[in-house]
């Protein structure tokens, strides 16, 4: 209790705290415009962070994780255009609110069911935590080398239409990984004897080309195209005693199943606010209202996605593995500024660790303050055009590019893969599995190589250890899953 | 119909015997991992998810035969997409050699006028404020040393 009380201190601290703040906010701004997504906001702030102490970089990132989750809400409420996939169930029923002059309270709703579905995952993120890095602990490099398999099988959990299409992007980020130093045998593998690409393709550069430059070119589509404007004056913000009594029942297992699904790698906020979506219709008195303008239907989906947050950082903090594309966006950050999460982070800064649960439940203290308070700045938010917008995001691209390494390569590096990713989204190959490759490959190979140099060179004892053999067949499962899941979409 | 997965396919099975080629090329070590482990599996899964997209192309163009669709390259998109790529690349060529203070502004109006900006005083106000607030955290907070003019 006494390391929370610490983290609280280090958090609140006047140097710190503006830096959760800002997190927050621009999560939120960042959220509420449709085409910025929270892994591009993680991946803009990745310049300025590199600056920071690794701690307060980590409640920064926390920020705007949380904060994009929820201001994805905002757009979907008032011009039914969702600013994050997570938040796509939100519109449902969000937008006929709004229709009706009731964005006020749709807002209201989103904002308390968002925050007490963050609270609620990060109450279970700090109980989970902990004991997981314990079991973890036990891990040699044969379980993490399963483990870092059972990561790659997100690749075809986040493969969107395709899972062929999916899977070759996330083999290209394999073989974009394994261009540079062996740290085995020191070898330049696909180097062409051009220096620079030695030491491989730096990952910063990497994240900027194909999540943020290649979304610039996509923007280049909507030059001419009007964003729908909300007109209506937003009034009744806070939603009444009865309302929230009745709707409290469906936050609560909402945030609890957003949670549980966000433990769960490959799933992700989407998935989990169309299921608690779906339960609250399924025990509604009033199902036929749904989709008519029930505040359920926004609580519900809103309280899940944000659940999702604390979910999806267990698996993040304890084993290393993402449990979706916002985390692997994160865990690409977390190693860019040398924090290599696992259950030696806990034991070995466990002071980064308790500054970032306490970073993550003030966010949502964040989350709802500002929520509430700026509900009538948010149609302005959304009137930002894209010809101010793109254009700045994209100086700052160059700039985070350049800042790492001080290296025009690296700006170049960025626009590269800002084309490669671009063409390769235009014609539905996802960016997120080759992020995945580019960020899980070098680590899965470094345990590969450490296994077997322990057994001297047996391939066998990598099927040895029962932990190992479990992560191999949740993968297999995993896999199946996704067969069948393109499969069943399918038909 | 299909012609995306033949032609990627096509690109990544040729990327992928390229690259595996090149795998001969490493030096065979004998004790735990040789380099050339790790590049050849990954080069040897791309090349068969590679095949198996070729196929789906294939297949689609055989079962959708008679139909002919074929999207239209949207022309004012596509130049846009063009200068905006080559202007990014004119940006890194020329940053060193004029400084980021004159170059950024620039770079940024361009982007401005690609995306169809038409107010001028946006044009002009958006660049250089931007590239002020940006030299001021990374130069004077950070201390990035940000390409310099020479004769400053």
């Amino acid at each position: 209790m006494s390391a929370l009380y610490d983290g609280l201190a280090y958090v609140l601290n006047p140097f710190h705290f503006p830096f959760l703040f800002i997190g927050v906010a621009g999560g939120i701004v960042v959220g509420a415009l449709p085409g910025l997504t929270g892994s591009v906001g993680i991946i803009l702030l990745l310049p300025f962070i590199y600056y920071l102490e690794p701690a307060t970089s980590l409640i920064m990132l926390s920020g705007m994780f949380c904060g994009a989750i929820y201001g994805g809400s905002i757009s979907a409420i008032l011009i039914s255009t969702p600013g994050t996939p997570s938040a796509a169930a939100t519109v449902l029923d969000g937008y006929p609110l709004a229709e009706k002059g009731e964005a006020g309270r749709a807002l209201g709703v989103a904002t308390i069911a968002s925050a007490i579905g963050g609270i609620i995952s990060t109450l279970c993120m700090i109980f989970i935590s902990p004991q997981l890095a314990q079991f973890a602990l036990r891990f040699g490099p044969e379980e993490y080398f399963a483990l870092m398999v059972f990561g790659l099988t997100v690749i075809a959990s986040v493969s969107a239409a395709s899972l062929v299409k999916g899977l070759v992007s996330g083999f290209s980020g394999l073989l974009i990984a394994s261009i540079g130093l062996d740290e085995l045998t020191g070898y330049a593998r696909f180097s062409f004897d051009i220096p620079d690409l030695m030491t491989g393709f730096p990952m910063l550069p990497v994240l900027i080309g194909l999540f943020a430059i290649s979304q610039i070119f996509i923007e280049l589509g909507n030059v001419d195209k009007e964003l729908k404007r909300y007109k209506q004056k937003i009034k009744g913000v806070l939603p009444s005693r009865q309302d929230m009594k009745r709707l409290i029942k469906v936050i609560i297992p909402a945030s609890f199943l957003g949670t549980l699904i966000g433990i769960i790698p490959g799933t992700g906020g989407a998935i989990a606010s169309f299921m608690a979506y779906n339960e609250a219709k399924r025990f509604s008195k009033d199902p036929e209202s749904f989709g008519k303008g029930n505040l359920a239907g926004v609580a519900a989906p809103e309280a899940a996605n944000n659940g999702t947050t604390g979910g999806a950082m267990v698996p993040l903090l304890t084993l290393g593995i993402p449990g979706d594309v916002v985390t692997a966006v994160m865990l690409g950050a977390l190693l860019v500024i040398g924090v290599r999460p696992g259950p030696l982070l806990f034991q070995q800064n466990p002071q980064i660790i308790h500054a970032l649960f306490v970073g993550f439940m003030l966010a949502q203290f964040l989350i709802l303050g500002l929520g509430l308070m700026s509900v009538r700045i948010f149609p302005r938010v959304l009137k930002v055009p894209v010809s101010i917008l793109f254009p700045i995001i994209f100086g700052l691209c160059f700039l985070g590019a350049f800042s790492l390494n001080n290296s025009i390569y690296d700006m170049l590096v960025a626009l590269l893969f800002g084309i490669i990713g671009y063409f390769m989204r235009k014609h539905g190959f996802a960016a997120a599995p080759m992020i995945l490759g580019v960020i899980l490959g070098p680590l899965a190979e470094r345990e590969l190589g450490k296994a077997l140099i322990m057994s001297h060179g047996n391939w066998g004892t990598l099927f040895e250890s029962p932990i190992a053999l479990f992560f191999y067949g949740i993968s297999a499962l995993s896999i199946g899953y996704s067969i069948l899941r393109t499969h069943w979409s399918r038909k | 119909m299909g012609v995306t997965e033949i032609v990627f396919g096509s690109i990544f099975l040729s990327l992928s015997v390229f690259f595996f080629a090149l795998t001969f090329q490493f030096p065979e070590v004998t004790i735990a991992l040789s380099p050339t482990v790790f590049p050849r599996f990954v080069t040897v899964s791309l090349a068969f998810l590679s095949l198996v997209l070729l196929a789906q192309g294939i297949l689609k163009r055989l079962h959708g035969g008679g139909e002919k669709r074929r999207d239209k390259v949207d022309r004012p998109y596509a130049i846009r997409f063009v200068l905006l790529a080559t202007m990014g690349f004119v940006y890194t060529r020329i940053l060193e050699s004029t400084g980021y203070i004159l170059a950024t502004p620039l770079f940024i109006a361009g982007t401005m006028l690609v995306f169809n900006e038409k107010k001028w005083h946006r044009i002009v106000l958006v660049p250089i404020l931007t590239t002020a607030l940006l030299y001021a955290v990374f130069r004077m907070i950070f201390r990035v040393p940000l390409p310099r003019f020479p004769l400053w």
